[in-house]
């Protein structure tokens, strides 16, 4: 995972320009002081200016990319390559991120909006940081200054109560680590001791412990006064045996087996007299069981990724087991530690300023992981409560200057060790923030677009997972990612517990399963689940705005992570149904052995290679369905026959009212309504309820759809604009919920337009005649375009007797609409003959009769009584509709009042004998 | 299930060879090629993305150019008239890019117009850095590419359908084509020719380029095979030069050789100051110019690789003078004639000259240093700030002109094919967009118009508008008070007045220049 640094080799001659160089390329120098600095300017510098511009998704790209042509002009290739141009890509777009985040950070509501910005900022540090820690880098040369075979050499092994099972496969595999090593450095000394703290912990297996070190012939020191956990155990060894000044120390837990060559690779760096301490990492080797398979995948990205990294830093920990230490590092800050749970850490920060640390990242023992989730988050609990600790009693020793102390990248690295567990906190507000914003209107956040949102934190937020998906690729899994996530009600109560200053006690990681259920530990996963639960449902169905889908995208993100620990607590319980497996006689680490190592593939490998095809396929299935469906729905035949035709008998409807008020009237009048009118502005949608409701009432709607907008003409309410397809957008929308609908339904556009107050008029706002013919014929292309068969084309002029200068051609018209609205104190048309002129000037033609009255109720029955009269002579009438409200705009108005059919019982009366005998034909 | 493949196979036999090759695809030998050069297709990603980023309506030039084209294109297939004599005043043949750029058009609109003018810059940035490798090896032309391809005048180029992407390419093919053909027999030089006579063609003003492509034909030559190769070289390339464009002229005519002297030789002189031009060109330029001068320092300085002729110092010297003082043309050209027109298309073009000795300076001053992580980020905050830089000016350069979308939207609703008649500022932008609904004929722009009224009295210039305003002439009338300002002032008064139009709409139009507005007036009916 690391590389390292040198020359690059030269390059050949079909690789040189005709004027370039024949230099050899430069060999690589440590960087100057110059160097140093400008390069910690120019990031800073760097972030500032971003800070300061919020570029949004360009810089990232352009970093990404510069960064891959730099890097591979420094001769960088492969992963690293790719470490390099991600990671720096992963810096600018999260600098871009958080400075925007702060930016509409809303302190109004600090109390949410703060905790929130501070956890994505810790999110983002260590995001950032990560990709620090494993820039590729080079190794400082070691150098040979003593022989550590020539020094004496001590192994320690503290047990409390793990048993003499445990214990003797530990040191079993330590005489065998010991004879390799001394077969060849004969004149070695090692002696094992093993530190037995079960007499001081109470433990049944301590005599039995102290018998199995004289069987096998090692030192057993036990103590008969405890204090210092772990760390005390070992010190009071070290001190009772003179493990001190130039000797070495080797440590194990317990249930760790050593492998042969563990001395052989361990002991060797300590040649260099400046190196403190040689830590190998810790493999789970129990992964059959499904909680130490899980944590092991998480160990992997700290002892596999991050270890490396941090040696390369000079950062590496001591982590408590598989370590050699020089005593004498440890006898200048006075032993071990024996005030932090993690004693191991804290060493580390106390050692780091003068002894150089090495990690060897290969499996050099192998141990046994947690075996069920209360072991594994009492363990992560006690790690936490460790690193925070050290937190709280080294943080001058990270953050103050001081003469001698911790290097600028040592503080990085182990001020991102100490912070790590506050993740815990940060999964916290994670869960909350949502939640309360959905369920509260609680926000911390002001001023944020959608847009401005996607441009800052899409950039951020691709880049981290496809750089953290690469580095990772082969040493991890997303369990790590789960498991982290699903231990934080364990991290906070250690982070609880650290505020407050409780230390707690040291817990060994039991080695066998304990009494209680696995689903005790996840009702704080349960309840969280149910509150995301409870908010995506609310998000879903109440809120429909931008934000909340944020949310609620964030909440389900949640969701399954939470789902997919549970799905880990499942495993554990029916783990723990079975009965107990003894451990292997062979432990397998992670990537040694088959990868499915108790457990059977879900699918056979031939379905397996199949999956993603069939996923593609699956997916592009689902995209085509979605798309030809609506398509089939609108070309198809339609269901009903186009309205064209002339009735046995006209239709009689109102116009301008409520299903309500239609049913009232109907009532009224004794007839039922076999045409419904409605008026609708271009902005509006097909209300295909309404449709749906006159349509089962045995009626036809007959929708009049005017161009203008909010009861005004405008631009492009012109006849000249639908000619030139201004309002197709509009106009498809109406074409396609008429399509939808199915059945019949009259429709009337361009309405009156041979008049100067139409909202698309032919004689005014620039319009002309001509125009008509155009703008008609266009809209009737995209209704047909639509599959829209089933409507009847009314063409609707004020005078449809006189109308030749403007009428569309005969056959795009189905039906023509005849308007006799008469007004108080004026001159009313008569009736027949305005049926007759219309009749004559659209030969063939179905009239639809649009009518409404106002007036004395002699003169409006008198009237009504007419018109009844001339329809009846009539074979072209296709329905006549009585508008209620007549073309007042407010149907709720004196005005409007004044043309119902209610307003007199004369009307009524004489409208009831008119729809009646119309609608019965007689 | 593991397959185990013995060690033997994968060194002999076919079957080991093809089971080497699908267990690891990228790395057979003949990916090698693709793999070095995968930071390149990075790079083009990052210009390309940069690029399309860009947006804004039609430019007035670029409405212009793909009208031309469209109405060539119905010329050549259905004999329409083209209603204008494009080659008297276009900056390039009408034949060439216009007629290219329309039929973009015409499969996917402006946007593909600007495709395929990114898709030259694109071509031009690969050309560079092949050139750049074969005279100062992969490293410097990677770096030449990088400065090259985030510049302001590089991205903006590359998103507008004009000449200067085509030409640019063209001149970077016959560059290419120069240094390439070095190693071959002194004919091959002759192949230099077509594309450089074609770029002088798709836009005049290449043709202040022709020498050094020309003199890069003879110097590229000179390391290997001498100097008097090199001159043998540079010979044929002129004559092959001459020929082409003998013959390109004889086939287009000399019609548009006045256009060739009215936009670019005798090009009328402007007011501009010296100072401003110096200032535009160095703030476009600045960023590759001055590290091409000390590459051209570095160069000369530069001892040759063992056993090879090198050029000699005074060989080196010429082509990074050469290379670096190219860019330098455009701006002292423009500078002589006190003109700002079209500077920082002009830059764009010495860009590309320079850009190769810029590569080559940052390759020595980088190389393995990059190995380290701080000097790695050092000079990638250096780059970004020039990416920066470029990304402002071609966004800056982009927003020069108005988004004229809302005022297509309102012409579209207004406008009646065949008999309306219009009046616009800047007619050229509208007349694109609404080219499915008006004919050429029906637009009258504000730079020249010729009028008679029903009495038979004739007029021009401001008087013509003004009569034809009192007789109604025009349908609409649309003014911005931008380019033609003067004019649009002295043939308001019966607009303002509201005698005979109505204001029926106000659009606004910003731009880099400021706040602005369009104001469509409608003809009210007597």
């Amino acid at each position: 995972m690391t590389s390292i640094l040198d020359t690059p080799p030269a390059r050949s001659a079909s690789e040189l320009g005709s004027y370039e160089t024949t230099h050899p390329p430069t060999a690589y120098r440590e960087p100057g002081r110059l160097a140093l600095w400008g390069g910690r300017v120019a990031l800073a510098g760097g972030g500032a200016g971003i800070a300061w511009y919020q570029p949004g998704p360009l810089l990232p790209l352009a970093t990404l990319l510069l960064g891959v042509c730099l890097a591979w002009v420094g001769g960088w290739h492969g992963r690293n390559l790719r470490l390099i141009a991600l990671a720096l890509a992963v810096y600018v777009s999260a600098v871009d991120y958080l400075s925007w985040r702060l930016s509409v950070l809303s302190w109004s509501g600090w109390w949410i909006g703060l905790p929130l910005f501070l956890a994505e900022l810790h999110a983002a540090v260590h995001t950032v940081g990560l990709h620090v820690t494993i820039w590729p880098r080079r190794p400082e040369p070691a150098r040979l200054d003593q022989l550590p075979c020539r020094q004496p050499i001590f192994v320690f092994v503290p047990t409390v109560d793990e048993g003499t099972e445990i214990v003797g496969e530990t040191l079993a595999g330590i005489l065998a680590a010991r004879d390799r090593y001394l077969a060849e450095h004969p004149h070695a000394t090692i002696t094992v001791v093993v530190c037995n703290d079960g007499g001081v912990a109470g433990a049944a297996c301590s005599e039995a412990v102290v018998a199995l070190c004289e069987r096998l012939g090692v030192v057993c020191v036990t103590r008969t006064t405890g204090g210092g956990a772990k760390a005390g155990n070992i010190e009071h060894a070290r001190q009772l045996l003179g493990a001190i000044g130039d000797a070495l120390l080797v440590v194990f837990d317990a249930d760790q087996i050593p492998r042969e060559e563990f001395f052989l690779r361990t002991l060797a760096p300590l040649a260099d007299a400046r190196v403190g301490w040689v830590q190998s990492g810790q493999f789970y080797g129990n992964r059959e069981n499904p909680v130490a398979r899980w944590a092991d995948d998480q160990q992997s990205l700290f002892y596999r990724l991050l270890c490396p990294g941090k040696a390369l830093h000079d950062s590496a920990f001591i982590c408590g087991t598989n370590v050699v230490l020089r005593a004498a590092a440890l006898d200048e800050i006075g032993g071990l530690p024996t005030d932090s749970v993690t004693e191991d850490f804290a060493a580390s920060i106390r050692l780091a300023p003068r002894w150089r640390s090495v990690y060897l990242p290969e499996v050099l023992a192998v141990g046994l992981g947690p075996v069920d989730l209360d072991s594994y988050l009492k363990q992560q609990e006690r790690w936490a409560r460790g690193t925070l600790s050290v937190l709280r009693g080294h943080w001058r020793d990270l953050l103050l200057p001081r003469r001698g102390g911790l290097r600028a990248q040592q503080r990085l690295q182990y001020g991102l060790a100490v912070t790590h567990y506050l993740s815990g906190v940060r999964d916290l507000v994670f869960l909350l923030a949502p939640v309360l914003y959905l369920l509260t209107g609680a926000t911390g956040v002001r001023g944020a677009t959608l847009g401005a949102f996607l441009a800052h934190f899409a950039p951020y937020y691709l880049l981290a997972t496809v750089a953290f998906a690469h580095a990772a690729w082969r040493t991890t899994s997303w369990r790590s990612i789960v498991v982290g996530f699903g231990s934080f009600p364990a991290l906070l109560r250690a982070a609880w517990m650290t505020l407050t200053g409780n230390r707690g006690r040291f817990t060994i990681t039991p080695k066998r399963r304990t009494a209680g259920s696995a689903w005790r530990t996840a009702r704080w996963h349960l309840l969280s689940l149910a509150a995301c639960g409870l908010a995506l449902v609310l998000a879903v169905t109440l809120h429909r705005q931008p934000a909340y889908y944020l949310a609620a995208f964030w909440l389900a993100y949640l969701c399954v992570l939470i789902v997919a620990h549970l799905s880990l607590v499942r495993q554990d319980v029916r783990a723990a149904a079975r009965p107990a497996a003894a451990l292997p006689a062979v432990r397998v680490v992670r990537g040694e052995g088959p990868s499915s190592r108790g457990r059977t593939p879900r699918l056979p490998s031939r379905a397996r290679r199949l999956l993603p095809g069939g996923l593609l396929a699956g997916v592009l299935a689902v995209v085509a369905a979605a798309t030809l469906v609506p398509t089939a729905g609108g070309s198809g035949a339609p269901a009903w026959l186009p309205p064209t035709a002339v009735p046995g008998h006209p239709r009689v409807g109102i116009g301008l009212v409520t299903d309500r008020q239609a049913t009232t009237v109907s009532g009224m009048l004794g007839v039922g309504l076999g045409l419904r009118g409605r008026t609708d502005e271009i902005d509006a949608q097909f209300d295909s309820g309404w449709a749906g409701s006159v349509s089962a009432a045995g009626g036809v709607p007959w929708l009049t759809l005017v161009l203008s907008r909010h009861g005004q003409p405008d631009l492009d309410s012109s006849l000249t604009a639908v000619a030139n397809g201004v309002d197709d957008v509009a106009l498809r929308r109406w074409a396609r919920g008429i399509a939808e609908y199915g059945k019949p339904v009259y429709l009337t556009v361009l309405p009156e337009a041979d008049r100067n107050y139409a909202a698309s008029s032919a004689v005014a706002r620039g319009g002309i005649p001509q125009d008509v013919r155009p703008a008609w014929s266009r809209i009737q292309r995209i209704f047909h375009d639509a599959g829209a068969r089933n409507v009847g084309w009314v063409w609707g002029p004020a005078d449809p007797a006189h109308d030749q200068p403007y009428t569309p051609p005969a056959p795009a018209v189905d039906a023509v609409a005849v308007t006799l609205f008469e007004y108080p104190g004026t001159a009313w048309a008569d009736p027949a003959a305005a049926l007759a002129g219309a009749a004559a000037a659209h030969p063939g033609k179905p009239l639809l009769i649009d009518v409404s009255v106002a007036g004395p109720p002699e003169q409006r029955a008198a009237w009504l009584d007419g018109l009844g009269a001339a329809v009846a002579t009539r074979r072209d009438v296709a329905g006549v509709v009585y508008q209620e409200t007549g073309p007042e705009l407010d149907p709720t108005s004196q005005l409007a009042r004044r043309w119902s059919l209610s307003a007199d019982p004369l009307t009524t009366e004489a409208a009831g004998r008119l729809l009646r005998t119309i609608a019965g034909g007689s | 299930m593991t397959v185990t493949i013995p060690a033997q196979a994968h060194r002999s036999g076919p079957a080991g060879g093809l089971r080497s090759a699908l267990a690891r695809p990228w790395t057979g030998p003949g990916w090698a090629p693709v793999r070095t050069r995968i930071p390149l297709f990075g790079l083009l990603m990052l210009q390309a993305a940069l690029s399309l980023r860009l947006g804004n309506s039609a430019f007035q030039d670029e409405s212009l150019y793909l009208y031309a084209g469209h109405r060539e294109i119905a010329q050549l297939l259905h004999h329409t008239p083209t209603f204008d004599n494009y080659s008297a005043y276009f900056s390039g043949a009408p034949f060439l890019y216009p007629v290219l750029g329309a039929l973009a058009d015409q499969l996917g609109g402006l946007a593909a117009a600007r495709a395929v003018s990114l898709l030259f810059m694109l071509a031009t940035t690969g050309l560079l850095h092949a050139l750049t490798r074969r005279l100062f090896g992969r490293q410097a032309a990677l770096l030449a590419a990088a400065v090259f391809a985030v510049t302001g005048p590089t991205l903006f180029l590359g998103h507008l359908a004009t000449y200067d992407a085509m030409a640019l390419f063209l001149l970077a093919l016959a560059s290419w084509t120069a240094v390439r053909t070095a190693s071959l027999p002194a004919l091959s030089a002759a192949l230099v020719a077509p594309p450089l006579v074609l770029a002088a063609f798709t836009k005049y003003a290449a043709l202040l380029y022709l020498p050094t492509v020309i003199a890069l034909a003879v110097l590229a030559a000179v390391p290997d095979r001498g100097r008097r190769h090199g001159l043998l070289r540079g010979t044929i390339v002129v004559a092959a030069a001459a020929g082409c464009g003998y013959g390109l002229l004889g086939l287009a005519g000399r019609a548009f050789v006045a256009g060739v002297r009215s936009t670019t030789t005798a090009r009328q002189a402007g007011t501009d100051p010296t100072g401003l031009l110096v200032r535009f060109s160095v703030e476009y330029g600045g960023a590759v110019f001055l590290p091409a001068i000390v590459g051209t320092v570095l160069l000369a300085r530069h001892r040759t690789r063992t056993g090879a002729h090198g050029g000699g110092r005074p060989g080196r010297l010429a082509l990074g003078l050469l290379l670096t003082g190219t860019a330098l043309l455009a701006p002292a050209y423009q500078i002589h004639l006190h003109t700002l027109t079209s500077l920082h298309k002009h830059v764009g073009y010495g860009l590309f000259f320079a850009a190769p000795m810029a590569g080559y300076a940052l390759s020595r001053l980088l190389g393995s240093r990059l190995r380290d992580p701080r000097r790695l980020g050092l000079a990638l905050a250096a780059c970004l700030a020039v990416a920066g830089l470029g990304i402002q000016q071609s966004a800056d350069l982009f927003r020069q002109w108005p988004d004229a979308s809302g005022l297509v939207q309102v012409l579209r609703a207004q406008v009646r094919p065949t008999t309306g008649r219009y009046l616009a500022e800047e007619s050229e932008v509208p007349r694109y967009y609404l080219r499915d609904l008006v004919q050429p004929y029906q637009w009258s722009g504000t730079y020249f118009f010729e009028y008679t009224d029903q009495q038979g009295r004739h007029y021009s210039g401001a008087p013509a508008y003004r009569a034809a305003i009192a007789d109604r002439y025009f349908d609409l009338i649309v003014l911005r008070y931008g380019p033609t300002a003067a004019l649009d002032r002295q043939i308001d008064g019966d607009l303002t007045a509201g005698r005979g139009y109505q204001l029926i709409a106000t659009v606004p139009a910003e731009s880099g220049y400021g706040t602005g507005t369009w104001f469509v007036w409608r003809a009210v009916a007597e």
